[in-house]
């Protein structure tokens, strides 16, 4: 089944992915993603869920960073650290 | 008596206006639509058959012209097909419909303290909840997107301080990385610029409140450190950054009050980092003070003569170097005499 997958980490990505019926969002984070969970704001639908929470076919699964280091400089445009 | 709007009601009017923008985007954008590149490969093979002829007249020079003109097409063309490429970079059916906004607009509400749209100014904002970082209090922040931005390749936002706690150094900085309402993105900006393009608007308010969140000391306008002044290294006190400086021997913040000036290059320097000349008791720093051959006392380049002595070795080497050549004038040298006494 397919789920709408955005990676809010790094780069960014957001696009459709194949998963196994019966995924949980543990399941899914643990294959998709490194680091610690609890590093991170995970949305189904948009609301807070369970780590067990089975997701469902078309299901948008949102995963954003909850530290993310900003920069400070002169060119804001176009440096990512600018300083 | 005008009804008064419910809530929903406003969200869809709000996400109704901002799909309409990310469509006026897409209709008004010419380079959206298909291009076609006949004319430049005309230009290629017409410089394809300059260089075949020349080549069969053995027209060395004409040749290595028209190669060279051939080559410069290719590129032109090779740079429009990438430009080109590059705009494809939406997968169909990401891009946010008008319920996608609508849930959006609803998450917010809640997630965040407060949201509001203004259709008139075309501006969607919300409230973050207070933000501290590490000791230092900054409050809340609006994050005000100008909707009718939402087309451009950057569209603008502000980051507003609801109740600025300004870096005493820089009253246009609210946040180690907001200056002038303007937050610098760092890591964040592609996936930031990923979700305008994608109008998911939820996450381009979580990515804002997240980089506020988050501290880097390495990279910012003021550090939390020197937010309420620089504590000076050697007396402890605290003061305005442009009534500090950093000491050029360890880069130690140092006051005014508490500043030595090197006598030979003139730089700032701690204490820790300049010593008084023992000649003219005037500041100088490590890197500049020589010591004196004959005493080993330390001076400044001023205070020591040209053979590396001190003002007292060299007047006292001087007088040996006199008396000596008194003594010379009497004693004839290699003559084979001496003076007899009376």
């Amino acid at each position: 089944m397919k789920v709408l997958f955005v990676n809010n980490d790094g780069g960014g990505f957001a696009d459709y992915v194949e998963i196994e019926t019966g995924t949980t969002v543990k399941t899914f984070f643990d294959r998709r993603c490194s680091g610690d969970p609890s590093s991170y704001l995970i949305r189904v639908n948009r609301q807070p869920v369970a780590s067990d929470y089975v997701l469902q076919p078309n299901d948008r699964i949102t995963i954003t960073p909850t530290k993310i280091e900003g920069a400070g400089s002169v060119d804001r445009q176009f440096s990512m650290r600018c300083k | 008596m005008k009804r008064k709007e419910k809530p929903h009601q406003k969200w869809l009017r709000c996400a109704r206006f901002v799909v309409s923008q990310y469509e006026k985007a897409n209709s008004e954008n010419p380079d959206r639509e298909p291009k076609s590149y006949q004319e430049n490969g005309s230009r290629l093979d017409q410089q394809a058959l300059r260089m075949s002829l020349a080549k069969s007249r053995r027209w060395k020079v004409a040749e290595a012209k028209a190669r060279e003109d051939y080559y410069r097409e290719l590129r032109k063309l090779r740079d429009c097909l990438e430009a080109e490429l590059s705009k494809d970079v939406e997968p169909a059916g990401l891009v946010a419909n008008e319920t996608d906004l609508f849930r959006d607009i609803l998450a917010l509400a809640e997630e965040f303290a407060e949201v509001n749209f203004d259709i008139k100014a075309k501006r969607l904002s919300v409230y973050t909840k207070d933000i501290m970082l590490e000791d230092i209090m900054l409050g809340a922040f609006e994050i005000e997107i100008h909707l009718d931005t939402l087309s451009a390749d950057r569209p603008y936002y502000q980051v507003i301080a609801a109740a600025a706690n300004r870096a005493s150094s820089n009253d246009s900085v609210t946040h180690p990385h907001v200056q002038d309402d303007r937050l610098c993105e760092g890591e964040a900006q592609p996936a930031i610029k990923l979700a305008l393009q994608h109008g998911r608007l939820l996450d381009f308010f979580q990515l804002v409140e997240h980089v506020l969140g988050t501290y880097n000391p390495s990279s910012a306008y003021v550090t939390i450190r020197d937010w309420e002044g620089m504590t000076c290294g050697h007396c402890g006190h605290s003061a305005d950054s442009d009534e500090c400086r950093e000491c050029a021997g360890c880069e130690a913040v140092i006051c005014d009050e508490c500043v030595y000036r090197c006598n030979d290059c003139e730089d700032s320097f701690c204490g820790n980092c300049d010593e008084p000349c023992s000649g003219c008791l005037e500041s100088v720093c490590k890197s500049c003070i020589r010591t004196c051959d004959e005493c080993d006392e330390r001076n400044c380049s001023d205070c020591l003569s040209e053979n590396e002595r001190c003002t007292t070795c060299e007047e006292k080497a001087n007088e040996e170097s006199k008396t000596r050549d008194t003594e010379t004038e009497v004693h004839a040298e290699r003559v084979g005499e001496t003076t007899v006494p009376a």
